[in-house]
This record gives structure tokens, C-alpha cells and sequence, in this order.
């Protein structure tokens, strides 16, 4: 393949440098389809439970994200002109397109209950016109104060701060408002000063200003680069193709996410920044290698084809590597990171090609126009190689110092390791100073907090909620929760009761009580909404059935470990005083939904990091053919990432989002340096068999190579030390880091360790032939060609769901026939039949349990015949998004064997259905179309054509869905040349527990004439069967409650 | 071997016969289910070569057996036994009774299991390579085309399987020590550097010769994890006593971890074991095997319906190499300090998954030496089975594993009715 490629790259220069422009261009062509998308919420898939229920709790509830308009006046905000102020201001804020001004909260707009003559309650505006004088704005104050519902919230108990909160009608619109309500703010505001808060436009203004950095901080950081190479190498041409190449695979990247349709997001909006220096390191390489060969050869053809002959495997290994490391976040389980992985993975792909294809045309060809004396050689540098020399003695001389060093450093870093915090809030995105950052900290240092999370109390019975008990419940709760240093207050429809009730008795403090009976909390919920007030400020607490409660909890500060604090909290005093029968408590908000993903995050990140250390270790064996190399060349990333990880411990620094993700590039860069250095020392000990020698020459070539690599990347992101937005700052630090760090074990961590023992390391004798090493090459690109085939995979798997009736009936049919119940068992009996009638039997009992309706399902056979395979067992976790996990085991020894479970169309034990005709086919996989409308014998069917929308062993198949229980009476598959293939016919439908169960069913192989007959039975719904029995533990001894 | 070996086999004969004696007896008293199962089968076996001593077309199996299997169980306990009754010319004797297993679990605690008697013991993630595996094993069944079953030899001992929430930890127990089953002269040639009075000395039963095994297992995320300890002999006798001049089973003590997880739609999984030779630490002493590190990684998948395909890597790393090569007679074999070993099998199923073929092989590039064990598989009717197999061996050194039974390739059929 190398021959090929190199024959292409030197002979056919112009081809190539075309074709790559052109599809450069194509690429480019997508970027003005560009998405933006900001929402933390889309750290998590859209149907992640919690997210689910955010948005669900948020329509039941009427609920929206808020702006906070924070107004602090040291004279204080009571006063007749501040109160004026506010008013006009409100009332512009209200015009505002995007807020939603029925539910805005601000003294002019929120109700007040009070009782006037006569013993009629009212609720009115709290502040119908701005008072007049200094005592009338003084009773305002008061009015807030003594109301539960406002208190803290509208105004700060010393009346210096007023607070207004602007719901949106969407979350994106946040930074436009924002900006608006400045605007307002500055031509009508006075002595007072003026904050914005709150999450949304914390989130939308790092958007912007996201972008904003990119323009610069990337550009600059690729300036500075550019700036250092040309100090290294002196040659502006050069220099200029690998900036070029590494631009252009940004673009590849870049140009690929936006055109299949992604968003970007926060996470790659990061790509760029990755991408370019990881590009430019094998241009580097091979630029460098090409002008040592050039001072013997002469010719850049000659010296850039044996320049490409040599690095083409290191080079391909590190591509592959640092894929691998950036490709692994595919495996967490957050979509942004996931594309994030997916695209710089592509990117560096690109890179590779256009490294060893694109880079040497364009040296050719630039050498056909100049005469070969132009192409100037670098400065020789004698400097920094006496500076290696001397690194390299030290290393050797002092290996075994070096070593214990090494030791030591390590158990400090893991040491430091254990300390590490998780944590995050995106206003800390923003340096301390910004605007953002002082208007949160002044708001939530007045007022009862910027942050919400909203705890729902509720289950199915209407009209719980006004059960005495309940609400005491929720008061209790608030109670709790209010002594926690993190909440400012908690708001809830307990405190709309004793709000009325204060008020009924004339505002006695001994009326603020939940009364004794329901009817009189009915009673003064209903005289509330009857009173004039909004009925939907109501309906923000309680649904109108009154079956759900929404406690509001407002905290003062939104990083996730005080957040989480608070859930505990709540835990704590659920867990020691029980929910009142029938009712559940969930978390919703922002706040929460921050903390949920970021705990997803770090485990994935754990996950994805100890998947690809695996994977490059591995990779690493196979490349130098030796377990002893593999570990060590492990050990620069090992280094690094211990080292950088514990430094985060002990400086007590956060866990976050960007360092979490950085962790991935850790391990794709500082690999590199380990593969050139050893490919090449063990390359040279070959010839030489002499250590000392091989490393003096080590040094001299990939060691200056490396040097340079170190000081290009390492300064060139110091620039975005000055980044205005933390996650950057971090970023260029990392890096910094990270080259700094990893090459440092590689000059001297590697050559001492090696010292140690050099025999074990450097085999004298050839071992190895060509053969092989052209295997290992080939596996290589293998490698490239499936990363490249799972990103493109992951890309496609995007396609819009259409038919939404059909869909629905398929997904109807879909849970009747596999989730009846939320468990069930029974007794199979199955029948397989051959042409000539041959019957063979499978008996078995089959155990299933749902986490949730088309979700994940675990079942356990416990086969009972043939009897060969009587006791044997077996287990599967049905996962919606990825492959089931399978286990069997087999009792003649003694042995649970795990088994890959890729193929859903392998035949379940011999039969005519398949593993996901057992376990059912997602209703996601095909595409429904609703045909007609007919009978199968005397019931009513809905005719649906389920095309798969990916290959599968038929082309189409028309379900006929009885209308009637919507369970599949018969499926019929076609091939593509329309020929019924298969028939699925159910034989036999009979209720159980009150749910329609299918208990004969069939399955015929038209072609080979083979049918298999099931039959289902003593079947039972809703047994209660312990999730705890899916393990190991019950493979082997089954669990005789259940199976007999 | 001889004498262990009849005393063993009386022992057994002995125990076996009043084991199943007492369950059938016991049985119709036990108030739940109670059932029994078994099989006919036929084993015959031939030599496809000639050489040291064996000439082409004599037969390496030849053997009838009737295994019958009795179990039963309550809501808290279960009762398993499997006896063979065995008629096997080759061997010596016309007629033998195996107890294969018989034990008793009991299962009514929530919080943990126990099971005792004669059973067979397994864990570890490898597919016919072994590490933390450290139970006893019958190579010879192995080699001459028995049903997988009967690689593993059972042991008497209990097994205490504990389930608190941090991990799943079991604890095995042996008192008796069994060694692993070898080939006998009988079926098969094979390398003996002592000549024919091949006859180690086995620990005797006493109470610190008892042998402890543990393993501690949970799933971290989509991860498998296993810790193993094991504190007991080498299974095979590689020591050597000069005073005595006798082979010995040295002590031995296993350390390891395994991982397992699904990957791409495969499993893949690793496995590491630190074999601390206790007796000959610092690999010194050239009479008792040194200490080694163990690895092993495998990756196993369907690559399309029906055909499965497993590769594993294996990796055995002497830790004094030197030590080793110094003890040494001029001229003797040197084994590498890492042994390697690969294997791979495929599994191709056809027919509605009642014919099956099989192709296992092992190769060590350090040994050079090789082992392929091919088995074809079909299921008349859900009762009655017939296989053909074959078992190739080869090497370029008569000491290494495989390649001391170069001359022994065979092939065989087998049938089995089983009720």
C-alpha cells in the first residue's frame, strides 16, 4: 500500500493535490449550513429519563427558564422614584419578544392576597402604582416580607434589592433578552445597579462569547505555531504547507459534523483547537526526517519518498493511536462529547492522508518550480542537540535516580488522584470579573438565589396533594431544606395555604397553619383562584387535579457539588420520614439536570479513557511485537496522566467538563512520542547492536524531532492562557502540560528505564521479518478503515422518524407482545419441524423483567430439554442502544461464558426465530407505513409495511396488527424481489392477568419448508421477580421459586 | 504414576459406588423433585502416525460409558450426582465405576451459598487457556477426543460463594490434593526426561497440605472485574527432590485479576496471574520451576450468523531467566524466558444449528510447537449425536508441550444417545 500511495503522491502530484482541494472544498461548502446549540441540556440524550421528566414537569406545571434582573441600591429600592424605576422598567420588559409576560414576576405584576372590609379575600397586583410617599414604600416592603410566597424572592429582607424574574418563551432567546433589558435598563435606570443572572443566560452569553473566542484565540494560537515552526525549520514554504495541511483538516472535521447535520456544540466548537496542532505533529516528523535525508540524497523526492518509507508505520501508529484515544469518547454517554470523539477522530484520519499524500505532492511540486538550492536547510541547531546529549547522559548515567524519582512522583500523583473533586457550573465558565460572574454573586448574596431545582411531590390519586398529611409533609420538607446553607427559599402550594389562612384571620401569625381538614384547604385554594388572582401563578405549585405538588427551591449557588448537597438533603429527610402513601418525589430544574450529566460524564470518561488505554496497549504489543515494549511505551501516557490528574487533586482544582474530555488527548499525543522513539531506537539498535550508540543516534534524529514537537505545541498555546473564557484557559494549560510532562518521561524516563536492563529490551539477532512487519502495516490501516466506518455508522444513525400513526401502532403492538406487565414467566414448549416432518423439541422456562416499557429487559432460560442441554441457562440485558450483554452456562463444567451477541438474526436454539424475534425487533429499526385496513379471519387488522432502515435478511414486511388487542396476528417478510420468505402467524391469543397474550405462535421458513411452533405456558404477569436474579450467581443455582 | 494412580482410582471406585448407593437411597425420602438423566456413548479412537514405539492404525481411544446423572431440590437445597460407568479395554480393567461429581448446595441464605462434596470447579476468562484457573484438568481426555467435559477433573472440597454489595467473592476449600491427568504410556507417547520410573510424590493429606482458592467478582459499569488468589501445588510435577530422586508437586501461589466486557459487538477479555513458586523464589534452584508472570488477552465475536470466531493471545514470562538457563545440562532444551502461545477457534453452525464444526487450534512461535483439535458435529435427533474429530500435533522440540506428542495424531468418532 505504502508503494502505491508514495507512487501516487511523487508522480502524480497535480492529481493529487487537486483531488485533495476539491473534496477540501466540499467540505467547506457545508460550513454555512452551521447549527449553534448552547443548551447544557443537550449534554444528555433527549429521552435520558431525567431530562424526560424536566420538560414534562415544566409543561405540567407551566413552567420556564428565567432571566433575573437584579436591582441593588445601597439607599435602598423603597423609596416612591426607585419604585417608579422599577415600574417603567417592567413595564418595557414586558414588550420584550420572547418573555413571557403573564408569568413575569416583578412588584408590579405578582398578587397579593389580602382580606379588605367585609371579610372578602382579594388578591390584587402587589404594587397596582408606585406609592407616593416614603411610608407607603415602606408597607410594600413589609407586604413581601411577611408573605411566604415572595419573601427573599421579590425583594432582600432590607428592602435593598429587588429582584425580577422574566421567564422566556424559549431558552435560546436569553442572550437577545438580555441584551435588550440592559439596554432598558441603562436609559431609564439611575443610582440603582443593574445585574442579569440566572442559568439560561449564563449559557447563552458563553455561546457568544464562545464564538467569539474561537475567532481569536484559535487563529492566534495557529499564528503563534506558525511563528515557532518557522523559528525551527526557516522556511516559510514549509512551514506554510503544514499549517495548510492542518487548516484543511479542520475543515475536513468541521466541514463533515456540520454537513451530516450535527450541532455544534460547546464541546466541538473545541474541535478546531484540538485539530490543528495534533495535525501538524506528523508533518512535523516527516519534514523534519525529510531534510536530514535531504542533506544526503540531494533530491526533496528522493528524500521525502525514504522520509515517508521510514515514519509511514510510526506515523500510522500514532494516527491510530490518537484516534483511538479521541474515538473512545464515542463510548460515554453524553451525545456532544460523542460527536466531539467522533470528528476530531475523522480529523486526524484526514490529516493522516493528506500527511502522506497531499504533503509530499506539494513538496514535489514545489521543488519542479524551484531549484533544489532554495529549499534552504534548517539551522542546524547545535545547541539544542548538545542540550539532548546532556538530557540523554543524565538519563543513562543516572538511571536508576531517574527511576525512584519516577516512582516517587507517581505515588504522589496518585495520591493526588484520590483527591480529585467532580464538579461544574457554567457561570464558573467565566472569569471571575465578568460582568456574569459579579451579577451572580451580588444577587445571590441579596436575594434567596438564582439557582432553581424543583422537587415534585405527587402520584395518580387526584386531589392528594390537599390532604392535610401532604401538605404538612411538604411544610415539614421546606422546613428541612430551609436550614440547608445553600437554599435561599423554597416556595410551595403549603405556603399559598398559609398565605390565605394568615390572611382569613386578619393577619395573625397563628392563622399561617395547613388547616386540620381537606375541605379547608380546598376551600382556600379555591377562594385563592376565585379571588382574582392569576389562576396559573396557582397552577406553578400544584396541577389543577391537585394530584402533584411542585416544591420551587432556589439556591445560592448552582455548582454541582451544592446542588447535589441539597438533593442529599431532601434524601436524607425522605429517607427518615417516609412519603406520605402513594406518592413520589423527583428532581427536575436546570440545576439538577446538570448534576445527572455530569455524574454520567465522568463515568463515561472513565470508561471511554481505561477502553482506550486498553486498546493502545494492545496496539502497542502488536506494533513492536513484544508484551515488555508495549508496557513501556505505555508509560510516558501512564506518566502524564497520573502526573496531570493529581496535580488537579492536590491544587484542589475542579473536575470539569473540559478537563474531563482532555483526558482523551493526553493519551492520543503523548503516545506519540513513545512510538517514534522506540520504532526508531530499536530500528537503530539493529543495525549498531550497541545501546550507547543507539541511543546517541535516538537522540540526535527522533529526539530533536520530539524536542521540537514539545516546544512548538507547549508555547504555541500559551496564547490561550489569556483566553477570557476559563474552559480555554484550561485547555491551553493542558496542553502545555501535556507536552511538557509527556516528553520528559519519553527523554528521560524511557532511556533510564531502558538502561536499567538493555538486554531485556534490545534483542541482539534479528527477530522479526519483513513479512510481518507488512501484516502489522496492513492491520494498521484495517484499524483506520473500521474507526473511519463506526464514525461515519454514528453519523448516519440520525435519520427523522416518519409515519408517526403507523409508528405509534408497531410501537403499540411492539410493548404488548414483549412487555406485558412489568414482569412474567412461563413455560415454553417449542417445536421445530423439517420438510420430511422430523420434529425436534426445546423445552424451557423463561423468566423476563422490565426496567421499563421499551427499555432495558433481562430474561433467564432455564432449559429443560433436549436433555443434553437440561439445567444449562442462560441470561440476556436487552439494551434499547447497544448490543445485549449474553451469558450461558453450562453445568457439565462448571462454566459461565460470556457470548458476543452482535448478530440479532442468529437463530434462538436451532429455531425458525431469530434472537430478535425472540426479544423483540425495535419498532425504530424500520420504517412504518400504514397500508390498508383488514381482516385476518373474523378481526379487524391494521396492515403495516415495515421497511428496515438499515440491511437486514429481508427487504420488507407486511404486519397485520389486530385492532382490536393491537398484538401481531401474522407478519409476512418478503425478499426483494417480493417473494414471501418467512411467515410469522400467531395461532392463539388468551387473556392472562386482563392482558392479551399470544400463546401459540409460529414461525415458517418458506424456502427450506421448516417451522417452529410455540407454545406458551403457565404464564403469569407481575410476579415480582427480583431484578437480583439476572446474575451469576443464579446462572448457577437457579432460582426455584420460579422455576421448577 | 501406577501406584497413585490404582490407589486414586480404588478410592474413587469405592467412594463412587457407596456415594450413589446412599443417594438412591435417600432419594424417594427427599419430598421435591427428583430426577435422573445420563447418556450412552461411544468413543473410538486411532493413531493417523507411527513412531516412539506406537505403530499407525492402534487406537488411542476405545471405550464405552453409561453416565448417569441423579438431582433433586428443594426451595433451599439442591443434591447432584454423576456417576460413569465405564468399559474401557485400553485402560486395563473391564469395568470401572467414575464418581464424577456428587455435592450438595445449599441456597437458603440470602446473603451467601455453600456447596459441598465432589465437584467441578471453574472460573477465569480464557477459552481452553488457563491462568487463574488453577483446578484440576485431564489433558489426556483432552487429547484423545473426549467430550469437553471431561477436561476438568472434579475435586472434593466446599465452596463458599459470598454476595455482599461491594463484591461476590467465593472461597474454595480443598483438602485433598489432585493432581492434573496426564497422558499414560498406555495411549500415548510422550517426553519423560526420568525414564520410566515416572512416579512423583503427591502431597499427603494432611491439613497444611490443604489448598485455598478465592475469587472476588463484580461488574464496574460494563466491566466483568475478578480478583483471584490461590494458595496450593503446581498441578503438574515440576519439581524435583535428588535425595529422594522422585518428582514432586512444588507449592505454588497464584495471584491474578481478569476483565471482561463486550466490544464491537464481541467480547473481549484479559486476564493476568502472578505464579509465585514459593519454594524456588528467587529462581535459583534449578530443580523447581521459577516464577512467572502470566497474561492473556482474547477477543471473541460472530463475524456472520452462525460463525463465531475467538483469538487469544497468551503470554508466560519466567522471571529468572538466567537462574533457569544456568541450572541447566549442556546441550538440554532452553525454553524461552516468555513463552508465547496463541489460539484460535471457529465455530461454524449449519442446518439449523445441528451440524457443527469446530476448529480449535494453539500455536507457540517460542516453543514452536502446535496443537489443532477440528471436531465435526451433527445432531441426528434431539437424543442421539455423532462427532468426528481429529487432534494434530506438532513441534521442532520433543520437550515443549505440544511437541512431545508429535507422534500422536489421531482420529475419532463418537456417538451418544442421551436420555
Amino acid at each position: 500500500m505504502l508503494r502505491w500511495i508514495l507512487h501516487l503522491a511523487l508522480e502524480r502530484p497535480r492529481w493529487v493535490v487537486a483531488l485533495t482541494v476539491l473534496v477540501t472544498i466540499i467540505f467547506l461548502a457545508q460550513f454555512p449550513r452551521i447549527q449553534i446549540d448552547t443548551d447544557p441540556e443537550n449534554m444528555l440524550p433527549e429521552n435520558e429519563p431525567v431530562r424526560v421528566f424536566h420538560t414534562e414537569l415544566k409543561e405540567t406545571f407551566g413552567l420556564r427558564d428565567f432571566l433575573v434582573l437584579g436591582i441593588v441600591r445601597e439607599a435602598g429600592m423603597f423609596e416612591p422614584g426607585p419604585l417608579a424605576r422599577v415600574a417603567a422598567i417592567t413595564e418595557r420588559i414586558l414588550e420584550i419578544e420572547g418573555v413571557v409576560a403573564e408569568d413575569v414576576l416583578a412588584p408590579t405584576e405578582v398578587d397579593d392576597i389580602r382580606v379588605e372590609e367585609g371579610g372578602i379575600l382579594r388578591v390584587s397586583p402587589l404594587m397596582e402604582e408606585p406609592p407616593e410617599d416614603h411610608e407607603s414604600a415602606a408597607a410594600l416592603l413589609e407586604r413581601i416580607r411577611i408573605n411566604p410566597i415572595l419573601r427573599g424572592k421579590l425583594a432582600s429582607d432590607d428592602g435593598r434589592a429587588i429582584a425580577l424574574f422574566i421567564p422566556l418563551t424559549a431558552k435560546d432567546l436569553s442572550f437577545e433578552v438580555a441584551t435588550e433589558i440592559s439596554a432598558i435598563a441603562d436609559e431609564l435606570g439611575d443610582d440603582e445597579e443593574y445585574y442579569l443572572a440566572g442559568q439560561p443566560v449564563a449559557q447563552d452569553t458563553f455561546g457568544a462569547a464562545m464564538f467569539r473566542q474561537m475567532a481569536v484565540s484559535a487563529p492566534l494560537a495557529g499564528l503563534v505555531l506558525f511563528l515557532l515552526m518557522l523559528f525551527f525549520f526557516r522556511d516559510p514554504r514549509t512551514v506554510g504547507t503544514a499549517m495548510l495541511l492542518a487548516i484543511m483538516a479542520v475543515i475536513w472535521g468541521m466541514g463533515a459534523l456540520i454537513g451530516l447535520g450535527f450541532t455544534v456544540h460547546i464541546m466541538s466548537s473545541m474541535i478546531p483547537i484540538f485539530l490543528i496542532p495534533i495535525a501538524i505533529l506528523p508533518s512535523i516528523h516527516i519534514l523534519s526526517e525529510m531534510y536530514e535525508r535531504q542533506k544526503d540524497s540531494g533530491s526533496p523526492k528522493r528524500a521525502v519518498g525514504e522520509a515517508l518509507r521510514h515514519l509511514f508505520k510510526p506515523v500510522l501508529f500514532t494516527s491510530i493511536t490518537t484516534i483511538v484515544g479521541f474515538g473512545s469518547l464515542i463510548l460515554t454517554p453524553i451525545p456532544p462529547v460523542q460527536v466531539f470523539g467522533a470528528f476530531v477522530a475523522f480529523g486526524i484520519f484526514a490529516a493522516w492522508i493528506m500527511s502522506m499524500t497531499f504533503l509530499p505532492a506539494l513538496v514535489v511540486l514545489g521543488s519542479r518550480r524551484a531549484t533544489p538550492s532554495v529549499t534552504r536547510l534548517p539551522a542546524d541547531r547545535a545547541d539544542s542537540g548538545r542540550h539532548l546529549h546532556v538530557v540523554r547522559r543524565m538519563a543513562i548515567r543516572g538511571r536508576w535516580g531517574v527511576t525512584l524519582v519516577a516512582i516517587v512522583i507517581l505515588a504522589l500523583s496518585i495520591a493526588g488522584l484520590l483527591r480529585i473533586q467532580v464538579n461544574d457550573n457554567p457561570v464558573r465558565w467565566f472569569k471571575p470579573g465578568h460582568p456574569l460572574r459579579v451579577a451572580d454573586r451580588v444577587m445571590n448574596e441579596h436575594l434567596a438565589g438564582t439557582y432553581l431545582a424543583y422537587l415534585q411531590i405527587g402520584g395518580e390519586e387526584d386531589d392528594r396533594i390537599k390532604d392535610p398529611e401532604v401538605m404538612r409533609y411538604i411544610e415539614a420538607l421546606q422546613q428541612h431544606l430551609g436550614v440547608h446553607s445553600n437554599v435561599g427559599a423554597t416556595t410551595s402550594v403549603a405556603d399559598v395555604v398559609k398565605k390565605v389562612g394568615f390572611e382569613l384571620q386578619f393577619e395573625d401569625p397563628a392563622g399561617s397553619v395547613i388547616p386540620d381538614s381537606r375541605e379547608t384547604i380546598a376551600q382556600y385554594l379555591f377562594l385563592y383562584e376565585m379571588s382574582g388572582g392569576n389562576p396559573d401563578d396557582l397552577f406553578h405549585f400544584i396541577t389543577p387535579e391537585a394530584a402533584n405538588a411542585n416544591i420551587w427551591i432556589q439556591m445560592h449557588a448552582g455548582e454541582n457539588n451544592a446542588v447535589q448537597s441539597v438533593v442529599d438533603s431532601a434524601q436524607e429527610f425522605i429517607d427518615a420520614n417516609p412519603l406520605p402513601a402513594g406518592l413520589a418525589a423527583d428532581w427536575a430544574g436546570l440545576s439538577y439536570v446538570n448534576i445527572v450529566w455530569q455524574n454520567q460524564m465522568v463515568r463515561g470518561m472513565g470508561r471511554a479513557l481505561l477502553g482506550s488505554f486498553v486498546v493502545v496497549f494492545l496496539m502497542m504489543t502488536v506494533l513492536f511485537r513484544s508484551l515488555i515494549w508495549g508496557v513501556v511505551s505505555m508509560l510516558p501516557l501512564t506518566g502524564t496522566i497520573a502526573f496531570i490528574y493529581g496535580m488537579l487533586g492536590w491544587t484542589g482544582k475542579y473536575y470539569d467538563m473540559p478537563v474531563a474530555v482532555l483526558s482523551s488527548l493526553t493519551l492520543g499525543l503523548s503516545i506519540d512520542f513513545a512510538i517514534h522513539f522506540i520504532q526508531r531506537s530499536r530500528e537503530i539498535h539493529k543495525e549498531t547492536q550497541d545501546f550507547e550508540e543507539t541511543m546517541m543516534r535516538t537522540f540526535e534524529g527522533t529526539g530533536r524531532a520530539i524536542f521540537r514537537n514539545v516546544m512548538v505545541l507547549a508555547i504555541g498555546f500559551v496564547p490561550m492562557f489569556f483566553a477570557s473564557l476559563t474552559p480555554y484557559v484550561t485547555v491551553g494549560q493542558f496542553f502545555f502540560l501535556i507536552m511538557v510532562v509527556s516528553g520528559l518521561v519519553t527523554m528521560i524516563l524511557l532511556p533510564a528505564l531502558t538502561a536499567l536492563r538493555p538486554s531485556l529490551f534490545y534483542r541482539n539477532g534479528t527477530r522479526g521479518g519483513v513479512a510481518r512487519e507488512r501484516v502489522a502495516g496492513a492491520a494498521g490501516a484495517g484499524a483506520v478503515a473500521l474507526l473511519l466506518g463506526v464514525t461515519l455508522t454514528l453519523a448516519a444513525g440520525h435519520a427523522p422518524a416518519q409515519a408517526q400513526d403507523a409508528e405509534a401502532i408497531m410501537k403499540q403492538a411492539h410493548l404488548n407482545l414483549y412487555y406485558a406487565g412489568d414482569d412474567g414467566s412461563a413455560h415454553v414448549h417449542m417445536a421445530l419441524v423439517d420438510k420430511k416432518g422430523r420434529e425436534r423439541v426445546r423445552e424451557f422456562t423463561m423468566l423476563r423483567w422490565d426496567k421499563e416499557d421499551g427499555g432495558e429487559q433481562r430474561y433467564y432460560t432455564f432449559f429443560h430439554k433436549p436433555a443434553d442441554v437440561r439445567r444449562t441457562t442462560f441470561m440476556v440485558i436487552k439494551h434499547q442502544e447497544k448490543d445485549d450483554d449474553r451469558w450461558i452456562y453450562i453445568p457439565s463444567v462448571d462454566l459461565v461464558r460470556r457470548i458476543s451477541a452482535n448478530d440479532k438474526n442468529s437463530s434462538f436454539v436451532g429455531s425458525d426465530f431469530s434472537y430478535e424475534d425472540v426479544s423483540g425487533r425495535h419498532w425504530l429499526d424500520d420504517a412504518h407505513e400504514l397500508v390498508r385496513e383488514d381482516t385476518v379471519g373474523d378481526a379487524a387488522v391494521y396492515v403495516i409495511k415495515s421497511t428496515p432502515k438499515d440491511k437486514a435478511k429481508w427487504a420488507y414486511r407486511l404486519v397485520y396488527v389486530d385492532e382490536e388487542h393491537v398484538l401481531p396476528l401474522k407478519e409476512e417478510y418478503f425478499d426483494k424481489k417480493d417473494r414471501m420468505v418467512r411467515l410469522f402467524t400467531a395461532q392463539k391469543i388468551e387473556e392472562i392477568d386482563g392482558l392479551p397474550t399470544v400463546t401459540v405462535r409460529s414461525m415458517k421458513d418458506l424456502k427450506k419448508d421448516h417451522t417452529t411452533t410455540v407454545t406458551f405456558t403457565e404464564v403469569q404477569y407481575d410476579i415480582g421477580i427480583d431484578s437480583d436474579i439476572f446474575a451469576e450467581r443464579y446462572l448457577k443455582n437457579p432460582p426455584r421459586e420460579y422455576i421448577q | 504414576m501406577h501406584a497413585a494412580d490404582t490407589e486414586r482410582s480404588r478410592q474413587r471406585r469405592m467412594a463412587g459406588a457407596i456415594a450413589l448407593l446412599l443417594a438412591f437411597l435417600l432419594a424417594p425420602n427427599a419430598s421435591s423433585a427428583q430426577e435422573v438423566h445420563g447418556f450412552v456413548e461411544g468413543l473410538n479412537g486411532v493413531r493417523t502416525s507411527s513412531g516412539s514405539g506406537f505403530e499407525e492404525g492402534t487406537y488411542t481411544a476405545r471405550e464405552t460409558r453409561l453416565q448417569l446423572r441423579l438431582s433433586g431440590f428443594s426451595d433451599v437445597a439442591e443434591y447432584f450426582a454423576r456417576a460413569d460407568f465405564l468399559f474401557d479395554p485400553i485402560a486395563g480393567s473391564t469395568a470401572q465405576v467414575v464418581l464424577r461429581e456428587a455435592h450438595f448446595t445449599y441456597t437458603g441464605l440470602r446473603f451467601m451459598d455453600f456447596k459441598a462434596g465432589r465437584q467441578i470447579l471453574t472460573w477465569g476468562t480464557g477459552d481452553l487457556l488457563f491462568i487463574n484457573d488453577v483446578f484440576p484438568r485431564s489433558w489426556e481426555s483432552f487429547f484423545i477426543g473426549r467430550d469437553i467435559q471431561y477436561l476438568k477433573e472434579p475435586t472434593d472440597g466446599a465452596r463458599f460463594s459470598f454476595y455482599p454489595s461491594i463484591s461476590n467473592i467465593e472461597l474454595v476449600l480443598l483438602p485433598r490434593f489432585q493432581p492434573d491427568v496426564f497422558p499414560t504410556s498406555d495411549r500415548m507417547s510422550f517426553y519423560n526426561p526420568l525414564g520410566e520410573s515416572f512416579d512423583p510424590q503427591e502431597p499427603t493429606l494432611e491439613l497444611q497440605n490443604g489448598e485455598l482458592a478465592l475469587r472476588a467478582y463484580r461488574n464496574v459499569g460494563s466491566f466483568e472485574l475478578a480478583l483471584y488468589g490461590y494458595w496450593g501445588f503446581f498441578r503438574s510435577p515440576v519439581g524435583f527432590d535428588p535425595q529422594a530422586m522422585q518428582a514432586f508437586y512444588p507449592h505454588l501461589n497464584v495471584y491474578g485479576a481478569s476483565l471482561r466486557r463486550g466490544v464491537w459487538g464481541g467480547v473481549a477479555n484479559g486476564e493476568y496471574g502472578y505464579y509465585d513458586s514459593r519454594q524456588d523464589r528467587d529462581g535459583t534452584n534449578p530443580l523447581i520451576e521459577n516464577s512467572s508472570s502470566r497474561w492473556m488477552i482474547g477477543y471473541d465475536r460472530q463475524l456472520w450468523t452462525d460463525f463465531q470466531i475467538g483469538l487469544q493471545g497468551y503470554w508466560e514470562y519466567m522471571n529468572n531467566h538466567e537462574g533457569y538457563k544456568a541450572g541447566l545440562r549442556p546441550g538440554e532444551y532452553i525454553r524461552d524466558q516468555v513463552r508465547h502461545l496463541y489460539t484460535a477457534r471457529l465455530t461454524q453452525w449449519l442446518k439449523y444449528q445441528t451440524l457443527r464444526l469446530s476448529l480449535f487450534g494453539y500455536v507457540s512461535p517460542t516453543d514452536e510447537d502446535y496443537y489443532v483439535r477440528a471436531l465435526a458435529s451433527y445432531k441426528l435427533s434431539d437424543p442421539l449425536e455423532i462427532a468426528l474429530g481429529a487432534n494434530l500435533f506438532g513441534g521442532a522440540h520433543q520437550e515443549t508441550l505440544f511437541g512431545q506428542f508429535a507422534d500422536n495424531n489421531n482420529v475419532f468418532v463418537r456417538g451418544r444417545y442421551s436420555f
